[in-house]
């Protein structure tokens, strides 16, 4: 019987090549389109799976609350914790801590190289995680102080041909660490990466290291800790119990904990984005899978409709193969079966190409979503699952309906040949076709309104200019004590305008040191949080920013009690002129070059204009501009700001001087501007992905159309030969056979509208400063998506018209 | 066999009603060979198709071997008459996408025959009307005769106890008319009830009994030999 199916199907498919080939067309692309993304989401969801004990695996997370600034959530904690959790509650079968430190010269022989990548861990490290070793033994690789665990990587990357195990690797600030084990290389889809794990001992010798590795004070938060309970189950009840068992070791200090909670290691990859100080490669983003989720499903489901409506238009000429197999005794049921198994033949096909075309596209999509997906390894078992659910499901719902409305035909009157009045264009194809509408205009409009905001992030003006901002890291005290003197060589070169020093750069706010700052006379609980910059004379010239009021530090001494803030610092003071007004920063407690424990005042000189130093996802928040020699923090980069023109010789110029001054460390920079446009990668590739489904669900939408109007036009043949006798024109009749069709698009956009306009306002959201959705990106949409579809329907209704009207009435 | 009792057929639209059938009552005897005569739109094809289930009369009682067929469901209705009918069209209505064999396979697979018998049942009708060597060809390369013993072979291949044939002879010619005429009276002296739609008097001839239907009634039913028959 399925045999017989088949047979027909094929040959139906053959005969009508044109039908077919826009039928498996649109389903190849969706299903592509489908597949790829479904290839992502699954890549995305097994993040952290290859860990046997995953469900048992839990991250410490901290919550401390604010007035100023709300909960803020902290992977980090104090470096004591996880032992005693560990040695208190029976359901916890092991802890382990990760230490992560600022970045050391690593050698051996002559590769010499910075490593950020590295962790600190303890030999537990290995009892929870899995991670694969090729050489050495979990047990003992991190036993002994000054161990080092490579990656394959970071191996070959120092050790080349030679043997690593028993080597050793010469460290900054660690000294020689011996190399005990080599891990293969870990898996993309791990939210722990490094390139290599340092014995937690090896901290031992650093002797200004011991308090912030002993104590419970909140202020030492140093470690991530993770736990590995007995059971999943007892991770509540364990987390009821940590406040007063943290209370008991901290005493009762005043700080501001609100709530320790153990965040389980498959939520770390998707549910981290509030949360600070951690450590998580590759980090995702939840909202985005269902985002991605839902493009998938909205263009498998236009591709389906597609189908329904091309297998609906081709019922003419299947009405009466039904009608004779109904004759000889088919039931409806056994009909509808056939209907169906021809979709799922058709589909299944439709899958396998469109398998092919993923394969093709692949190495273009992971360099779009930075991924490396292959199929091959892909295709796990919940994968072939999900595909093959997939490839039924869309054959039975793209089935559905032809089966459904072909098996009612009635065998009689289709024998009679009066199928054509049989099969009108229902309002259910009508609806299908303005729903296909609906989602392609939405997705234009979002193509749209993304595009725009980017555009509008890209281009505004900042507060301060960022073009050709050069910003190079400060590696060593050697540089940071001859700042001065190297400003003034860069400065040398006519290609040179300005150079600045300052702890941080805008865009850096992630790294920028907060205080607390109040007026000198106020009570200390009034204090607000600040974002704190340490700057020199030259940071107002080479960043644009511009004074509101006051002037500018003097570079002639004693610009150290001096201080410059923005204007919304100013506002959160109080202060109507702030000239001149003293400024109190209560404890200065944060890392850095002095050690003054005495509050911090300084007089205010000069008021910036606000400048955005964090993204336009923030709104400005106060800032002070401190002088470079301060409390707080110390200088880490210069900027310069440099001509445009022959930038390879300026930054040769710049790298000699860099490297006389450094010749231990390799010469680093970037430029602002590129930096800035990080933040927005994501939203930017957001938009791009939305134009790409825009144009494949329009694409698919009008194969459909092409197919409803092919069958419309066959169906007023009679019509138009009568008016054509009667002496009408070519282009009245195309106006006539069009008009059907521009309503139903009119129709689709009207509620495309109001969608788009509430999807992409909420998303506007995130944006501090943000575009207002002009008319005009409604109205383009709509006029693209009605000029696409008549172009669609022209090449129908013009043929039909231009058809030899005899030839139509002669059927009758 | 058939027994009809106050049939009628109409269409309705918001204004009129259209009759097509008007209060017939009508009986057939197993092993008649049935004419039903008149001019076009007399309703001929309509109760035809009542009388194999393809249609249904908007009231009065049709019982097919005792059963009320007026009372049965659409699925009932199928069984029955996938089983005990066959059908004949003046069109042939041979599935264009399908080659001789599967034309004629494909009544079996809706009675679930397994593969086996059927290839034995297909066998032995495409040996008795001599097509064996066709049975590889699409529709489209046979004659119209061809396609007709076609068809009358898919009719016969399950067996059935009635064959209702519409105009079978209407798209042939005259020789090719004769033919399967002659194959519809071996099949009557075999046993098979045989009801046709004709407007040929040499067609009718080889039956038993001629209907007359005029605007949807009955007005004469009759011998052959009480009738005669023009022409002859």
């Amino acid at each position: 019987m399925l045999g017989n199916y088949f047979k027909i199907a094929i040959r139906n498919l053959l005969k009508h090549r044109g039908y077919t080939l826009i039928n498996i067309l649109g389903l190849v692309a969706g299903l592509a389109c489908c597949i790829l993304i479904l290839l992502y989401v699954l890549d995305e969801l097994r993040f952290d799976a290859f860990h046997a004990k995953a469900g048992r695996i839990f991250r410490v997370v901290e919550v401390r609350s604010t007035p100023d600034r709300g909960d803020q959530h902290n992977a980090r904690s104090v470096a004591p914790l996880g032992p005693a959790i560990e040695a208190e509650f029976p359901e916890v079968a092991a802890s382990v801590r990760m230490l992560q430190l600022f970045r050391v010269t690593m050698q051996f022989r002559g590769n010499r190289f910075y490593e950020g990548d590295y962790l600190l861990s303890e030999p537990s490290f290995f009892k929870i995680f899995d991670f694969e070793f090729l050489r050495g033994n979990p047990e003992t690789a991190l036993a002994e102080p000054r161990s080092v665990v490579l990656t394959e990587a970071a191996a070959r990357k120092y050790f080349g041909e030679e043997d690593p195990l028993g080597n050793t690797l010469r460290a900054e600030a660690f000294g020689d660490l011996k190399v005990t084990a080599i891990l293969k290389d870990l898996p993309p889809n791990s939210h722990l990466h490094f390139s290599m794990l340092i014995s937690f001992g090896s901290m031992e010798h650093i002797n200004w290291w011991a308090p912030f590795l002993n104590e419970w004070n909140p202020n030492y938060r140093t470690v991530i800790t993770y736990l590995l309970l007995q059971e999943p189950a007892a991770a509540p009840a364990l987390a009821a119990k940590l406040p007063a068992f943290l209370s008991k070791h901290r005493g009762e200090a005043d700080w501001p904990l609100k709530d320790l909670y153990l965040q389980p290691l498959r939520d770390i990859h998707f549910r981290s984005g509030h949360i600070a100080f951690e450590r998580n490669h590759n980090q995702g983003e939840i909202a985005y899978i269902y985002i991605f989720s839902a493009i998938a499903l909205l263009i498998v489901l236009i591709a389906g409709i597609n189908y329904m409506n091309l297998a609906a238009a081709r019922a003419l000429n299947r009405a009466r193969e039904v009608g004779v197999r109904k004759v000889v005794g088919a039931s409806r049921f056994q009909l509808a079966g056939q209907f169906l198994s021809e979709s799922l033949l058709l589909v299944a096909l439709a899958f396998l190409l469109a398998l092919f075309v993923v394969e093709l596209v692949l190495p273009f999509f992971n360099a779009f979503v930075g991924k490396q997906i292959t199929l091959g390894q892909a295709l796990q078992p919940e994968a072939i699952f999900t595909f093959l659910g997939l490839t039924v499901l869309v054959g039975l719902l793209s089935g559905s309906y032809p089966a459904f409305f072909l098996s009612r035909l009635q065998a009689v009157r289709v024998l009679k040949g009066g199928a054509e009045k049989l099969t009108r264009i229902s309002n259910l194809r009508r609806a299908l076709v303005v729903l296909q509408f609906i989602l392609s205009v939405v997705m234009m409009i979002a193509a749209l309104v993304v595009y725009q905001q980017m555009n509008y992030v890209r281009n505004k003006h900042l507060g301060f200019d960022r073009e050709h901002l050069m910003v190079i890291d400060i590696n060593s005290n050697n540089v940071r004590r001859h700042a001065e003197t190297m400003k003034a060589e860069m400065r040398r070169n006519p290609a040179v305008l300005a150079v600045s020093v300052t702890n941080r750069v805008p865009g850096d706010w992630k790294n920028i040191a907060t205080i607390d700052a109040l007026p000198g006379d106020a009570p200390s609980s009034t204090a607000h949080t600040m974002y704190l910059l340490a700057v020199d004379r030259e940071f107002v010239e080479t960043y644009g920013v511009r004074l509101a009021a006051g002037e500018n530090f003097s570079g002639r001494g004693g610009d150290s009690l001096s201080v410059l803030i923005n204007e919304a610092a100013a506002r959160a003071l109080g202060w109507e002129n702030p000239l001149g007004k003293e400024i109190r920063i209560p404890r200065a407690d944060l890392e850095g070059g002095g050690s003054s424990k005495a509050d911090f005042r300084a007089r205010v000189i000069g008021v910036v204009e606000d400048f955005h130093f964090k993204s336009l996802y923030e709104k400005i928040e106060p800032l002070v501009l401190a002088w470079q020699d301060n409390p707080f923090d110390r200088i880490d980069y210069f900027s310069v700001k440099v001509r445009g023109t022959n930038l390879a010789a300026t930054l040769d110029f710049l790298r000699e001087i860099g490297e006389r001054f450094d010749p231990d460390h390799p010469f680093e920079y970037n430029f602002l501007d590129e930096r800035l446009n990080d933040f927005y990668r994501r939203d930017q590739k957001l938009g791009q992905l939305f134009g790409i489904a825009a144009l494949l669900a329009i694409f698919i939408a009008c194969m459909g159309l092409f197919g409803l109007a092919a069958f419309m036009a066959g169906q007023r043949t009679k019509e138009i030969g009568i008016r054509k006798a009667l002496g009408a024109t070519v282009a009245s009749l195309i106006a006539l056979l069009s008009k059907d069709f521009a309503k139903l698009v009119l129709i689709a956009n009207l509620i495309a509208w109001p969608l788009a306009w509430y999807v992409m306002n909420r998303w506007l959201e995130d944006f501090a400063y943000r575009i207002e959705i002009g008319w005009w990106v409604f109205a383009l949409a709509g006029a693209l998506a009605l000029l696409i579809a008549l172009l669609t329907v022209s090449y129908q209704a013009i043929k039909a018209a231009l058809a030899n009207p005899v030839e139509a009435l002669r059927y009758e | 066999m058939i027994r009809l009792k106050n049939i009628f057929k109409y269409y309705s639209n918001k204004f009129v009603k259209t009759y097509v059938l008007q209060d017939n009552s009508l009986e057939i005897r197993e092993g008649e060979f049935v004419t039903i005569m008149g001019p076009s739109g007399a309703g001929k094809s309509t109760l035809l198709h009542i009388m194999g289930m393809l249609d249904s009369p908007s009231s009065g009682e049709y019982y097919f071997y005792g059963e009320p067929v007026h009372r049965l469901g659409e699925k009932q209705r199928t069984e029955l008459h996938k089983r005990r009918i066959g059908f004949v069209f003046q069109s042939y209505h041979l599935i264009d996408e399908l080659t001789v064999y599967e034309n004629l396979e494909t009544p079996l697979l809706y009675q679930k025959v397994k593969a086996g018998e059927r290839k034995s049942m297909v066998a032995e009708i495409l040996d008795r009307f001599h097509m064996a060597a066709k049975k590889d060809l699409f529709p489209q390369q046979l004659s119209g005769g061809q396609q007709q013993l076609a068809a009358i072979a898919r009719a016969l291949i399950i067996q059935p106890k009635l064959i209702l044939a519409d105009e079978p002879t209407g798209n042939l010619n005259s020789r090719q008319g004769e033919e399967i005429m002659q194959v519809f009276k071996q099949l009557n002296e075999a046993g098979t009830t045989i009801v046709q739609v004709t407007h040929s008097e040499r067609n009718a001839a080889y039956s038993e009994r001629i209907i007359h239907l005029l605007d949807g009634r009955i007005v004469e039913d009759a011998p052959v030999s009480l009738v005669g028959v023009a022409g002859e």
